[in-house]
C-alpha cells in the first residue's frame, strides 16, 4: 500500500484536479461570450445572466447555455459541455481503476 | 528535520513545468532505493550525530553548520574530508560526502577541534555495516543493561563533584542522584540502564553557556534522565543515540541550538511530562527508526522551529496527549535522503493541541524550518500516517497539511488518515492536500471551515471513492517559491539564544524517592490507549485570533509569491482555458462533422497542448493573425516566468547557494 505512486496515477490526480478549474473557467467564458453577442436582451436579462453565471458555479454556465437562448451552435456546446464532463469521468475512472488504496 | 532540499530546486520546477506541459516521461521518479546516506552536521565544536550507522556502500554528507572552519579526518588516515572537498578547510555552509565501501568502524576528528587519537573534542565515529561497536566506557569493557534497580545511588556533587564523574562510575541499574545546582558539563553517558535524576526539576541545571555542544549524550541502552533542566547549548538538550531502551521524563530543555529533547537512530523510548522550547529545529525530534516503539505522551514544545519533528522515524510512533504553541509549525513528519529508512510512515497523532503556530516571528527557526512554515500539522513525503482527534487553532497557513517532499527524491504524501480534528482559523486552509503523487489519503469527521482543494473531505472520505483532487501544484509551486525566496537570504529569524524561559515547571511525583525503572523495555512499560484520547479543548486563555490573511497568501505580497504562484500556477491554467475557448468558438464554425469531432477529442483530451496546436496550425486566414499572437505570446511569457523561476530559485544565474 505504501509505494510510490505511477506516472499513470500522478497523472490521473494532477488531470482529476486541473480539468474541474478548466471547465468552470471554459464554461463560465463561453456562457459570457456568448451573452455578449445577443444585443436583443433588454438590461435586466443582461444583469440577470451575468449575476447568474458568477454566482452559480458550474451550474449558472449550464442553465445559460442550455435553457438561455444561448446562439451558440449545438455542437458547440456539446463539445464544451458534455465533452468536458465525458473526459473528467473518464479520468476519474482511471483514477479510482488504478487507486492503491 | 535536516535539510538538503534547498539545492534541488530548478530540477523539481522544469520537472514539473515538464508534467504541467503533458510530458509523461521521466517525471514520476521510480521507487527508491534507501541510499544510506546520513547527514552530519558539523557544529561549533561538535558532530552531530557523533555516531554514524551506515550500511557497506553507504555515505556520510559532512556539513558544516557552524560558525567556524571544520574538517573530518580519520584517525587512522584512511580517509578526510580534504580529499572530496579539495581543500582541509571546510568554511561555514560547505559541504562533502564520503563514500564508505569496507566494513568496519572509523574514529575521525576535526584537526582544528578535536585529538588526532579521535578520543577527546570534537571527534565522532562512523559505523560502516553490521559490526559491533561499543563506545568507551571508561575503560570498564562492555557492561549489560539490567531490569531492575541495583538499590545504590551515587549523589552529586557530595559523593562525585560531577555529573560526569558519577555516571562513569556508576554501574548498570545505579542511580545518580543530582543535588540543586548549575552544572557547567556537557555529560557523556555510556553506561546502561542507569537512572541520572535531579532532586529539583527546576534547579537541578544543566548550563552550556552557549559553549558546550548537548547537555547530556546517551549512547547506552536502557538510561533515563530525569526531572531536570538543560539550557543554552550549541546543540541540544537531553540526546539519546542508536540505543534500545530509553526514557526522559520531567525534562526542561530550552534556548538550545538545534534540539530540546532529542532521539536518533534509537528504538522503544518514552519522552514524557516535558518541556521544551526554544530550538531553532525543533523541540522535540525523533529520527531515523523503523519501528520505532517510541512515544510523546504529555510534552509541551514551542517557540522552536517545530514542536514535534520526525524525520524517517515510523513505525509504532506515536506523539499523544500533547502541547505545541508558538513554533514556526506545530508537528512536522518528514522524509528526507540524508537519514536512512526513507520514506517515514505510520505515525500515530492523536489528542494534541496545536496553537498559534508561524503566526509571529517569536519562534526560533532555520531556514529548513522556514520552507515548512505555518502550519499546525504537516506530513511531508511521509506514507500512512494516523492523525486523529487533535484541536488546532490559529495555524498561518493550513490547519493539517499533506505536501510531497523533495530531498534526493521526490517523495510524495500519501495513505494518511486524518479524523474528528477540530481546526479552528488557519490562514489559508484548516484542511489542505497538494502536490504532484499526493494520493490515497482520507479525511472524515473533521470539525473545519476550509479546505484547499474545496470539497476534500466530501470527496475523499475515508469509507468511500477518494477522488484524485489532491494534485494542487499551488503547494508545490509556493513551497519552492518559499525556497527560492530562502535562497536569496530574504527571511529573518528569531536568535535561539534569547527566546523566552519557561516559568517552573511540575516536579515528578515523589521527587527524589520515586522508584528507580531502568528504561530497558521502556516503550513496553508506557500505558496508554490510543482509541480512549478524547479531543482537547482550546484550553483556558484562548489565543487572540488570526488578522485576515488576505494580503499574506491570497495576494502574494513578496516578489517570489507573485512569480511562483502567479505566474507558474495560473498562468498556465489560463493559457489553456483560454487557448481552449478560442479553440472551441473557432471550431464551432467549421463545417466538416469529422474534423470537429477529430479536433474536439484532441482539445479535450490534451488540456494545453490542443488547444495551442489547433489554433496555430488552423489555415483558415481569418483571425489568423489573432490566433497566433494569442498562442505565442502567452508562450512566451511563461517561458519567461520559467526562466525567471529558475533564476530565482539559484539556478546558474541566480543567487549565491546555501551550500
Amino acid at each position: 500500500m505504501n509505494s510510490s505512486p505511477s506516472t499513470l496515477q500522478m497523472l490521473t490526480g494532477l488531470y482529476g484536479y486541473l480539468i474541474p478549474v478548466l471547465l468552470y473557467v471554459m464554461w463560465s467564458t463561453l456562457a459570457l461570450h456568448d451573452l455578449g453577442q445577443r444585443g436583443e436582451l433588454g438590461a435586466a436579462k443582461i444583469w440577470g445572466w451575468t449575476a447568474t453565471i458568477f454566482l452559480l458555479p458550474f451550474l449558472g454556465p449550464l442553465l445559460y447555455l442550455f435553457a438561455g437562448g444561448a446562439r451558440l451552435s449545438r455542437a458547440a456546446r456539446l463539445i464544451g459541455v458534455v465533452g468536458g464532463i465525458a473526459v473528467y469521468a473518464a479520468v476519474l475512472a482511471l483514477a479510482l481503476a488504478i487507486s492503491s488504496g | 528535520m535536516n535539510s538538503s532540499a534547498l539545492r534541488k530546486v530548478p530540477g523539481l520546477l522544469v520537472a514539473c513545468i515538464a508534467l504541467a506541459l503533458g510530458c509523461v516521461t521521466s517525471c514520476a521518479k521510480k521507487e527508491a532505493h534507501p541510499t544510506g546516506t546520513i547527514l552530519v552536521a558539523m557544529a561549533d565544536n561538535s558532530f552531530s550525530p557523533a555516531v554514524a550507522r551506515i550500511p557497506v556502500g553507504g555515505s556520510i554528507l559532512f556539513h558544516n553548520a557552524g560558525r567556524n572552519d571544520h574538517n573530518a579526518v580519520a584517525a587512522d588516515k584512511s580517509w578526510s574530508t580534504e580529499s572530496t572537498f579539495g581543500n582541509l578547510r571546510m568554511p561555514p555552509e560547505s559541504a562533502t560526502e564520503i563514500v564508505f565501501k569496507t566494513q568496519g568502524v572509523y574514529p575521525y576528528y576535526c584537526t582544528y577541534h578535536g585529538t588526532p587519537d579521535a578520543k577527546y573534542g570534537m571527534v565522532g565515529v562512523v559505523v560502516v555495516g553490521d559490526v559491533t561497536y561499543t563506545p568507551q566506557t571508561g575503560g570498564r569493557g562492555t557492561l549489560a543493561p539490567v531490569e531492575h534497580s541495583s538499590g545504590k545511588t551515587l549523589h552529586v556533587p557530595k559523593e562525585y563533584p560531577t555529573i560526569q564523574n558519577a555516571v562513569d562510575a556508576a554501574n548498570p541499574g545505579d542511580l545518580v542522584l543530582v543535588d540543586p545546582g548549575v552544572y557547567v558539563e556537557a555529560v557523556f553517558i555510556t553506561v546502561p540502564s542507569i537512572t541520572v535524576r535531579g532532586v529539583d526539576r527546576n534547579s537541578v541545571i544543566l548550563d552550556g553557556k552557549f559553549l558546550l555542544g548537548t547537555g547530556m549524550m546517551v549512547v547506552a541502552d536502557g538510561v533515563v534522565i530525569e526531572n531536570m533542566t538543560a539550557r543554552y547549548y550549541t546543540l541540544n538538550g537531553f540526546y539519546w543515540t542508536g540505543v534500545r531502551g530509553f526514557r526522559g521524563s520531567y525534562l526542561t530543555a530550552y534556548d538550545n541550538g538545534d534540539y530540546g529533547i532529542y532521539a536518533f537512530g534509537a528504538t522503544d523510548g518514552v519522552f514524557e511530562h516535558s518541556y521544551a522550547s526554544g530550538s531553532p529545529d525543533s523541540s522535540f525530534y525523533v529520527g531515523q527508526c523503523d519501528p520505532c516503539r517510541v512515544v510523546l505522551d504529555d510534552v509541551t514544545g514551542e517557540y522552536s522551529g517545530l514542536g514535534y519533528s520526525g524525520t524517517n522515524s515510523s513505525g509504532s510512533m506515536y506523539v499523544i496527549n500533547s502541547r505545541f504553541a508558538h513554533n514556526r509549525s506545530g508537528i512536522g513528519t518528514t522524509t528526507f535522503d540524508i537519514e536512512l529508512y526513507p520514506p517515514g510512515h505510520d505515525t500515530v497523532i492523536v489528542g494534541n493541541t496545536i496553537t498559534d503556530s508561524g503566526t509571529k516571528s517569536e519562534a526560533a527557526g532555520f531556514y529548513a524550518t522556514e520552507t515548512l512554515v505555518g502550519n499546525g500539522i504537516v506530513l511531508a513525503g511521509t506514507r500512512a500516517d494516523r492523525v486523529e482527534r487533535n484541536y488546532i487553532e490559529n495555524s498561518r497557513n493550513h490547519g493539517i497539511v499533506i505536501l510531497p517532499l523533495l530531498d534526493r527524491h521526490y517523495w510524495p504524501s500519501m495513505n494518511h488518515v486524518i479524523k474528528g480534528n477540530t481546526i479552528v482559523n488557519s490562514g489559508r486552509a484548516d484542511l489542505a492536500e497538494g502536490g504532484l503523487g499526493s494520493i490515497g489519503s482520507c479525511f472524515e469527521d473533521n470539525s473545519h471551515l476550509s479546505s484547499l482543494p474545496w470539497g476534500l473531505q466530501l470527496l475523499n472520505r475515508c469509507g468511500g471513492w477518494r477522488l484524485p483532487l489532491g494534485a494542487d501544484l499551488s503547494s508545490d509551486l509556493a513551497f519552492f517559491g518559499s525556497i527560492a525566496q530562502i535562497r536569496a537570504g530574504r527571511f529573518t529569524l528569531s536568535d535561539y539564544r534569547t527566546r523566552p524561559i519557561p516559568g517552573p515547571q511540575p516536579n515528578m511525583p515523589g521527587g527524589a524517592a520515586a522508584a528507580v525503572v531502568p528504561a530497558v523495555h521502556a516503550f513496553q512499560d508506557h500505558h496508554f490507549a490510543i482509541e480512549s484520547i478524547k479531543t482537547p479543548g482550546p484550553g483556558g486563555k484562548r489565543s487572540a485570533r488570526l488578522p485576515p490573511s488576505l494580503f499574506s497568501t491570497i495576494l502574494p505580497v513578496t516578489v517570489f509569491q507573485v512569480w511562483y504562484v502567479i505566474y507558474l500556477y495560473l498562468l498556465p491554467i489560463l493559457l489553456s482555458a483560454a487557448w481552449i475557448i478560442l479553440s472551441i468558438l473557432s471550431l464551432s464554425k467549421d463545417t466538416a462533422a469529422g474534423r470537429k469531432v477529430g479536433w474536439s477529442a484532441v482539445l479535450l483530451a490534451i488540456p494545453l497542448l490542443g488547444g495551442a496546436f489547433y489554433l496555430t496550425t488552423r489555415r483558415e486566414p481569418e483571425g489568423r493573425a489573432a490566433r497566433l499572437a494569442v498562442v505565442i505570446a502567452g508562450a512566451l511569457i511563461w517561458l519567461v516566468a520559467v526562466i525567471g523561476a529558475v533564476w530565482l530559485g539559484g539556478g546558474p544565474l541566480g543567487p549565491k547557494a546555501l551550500s
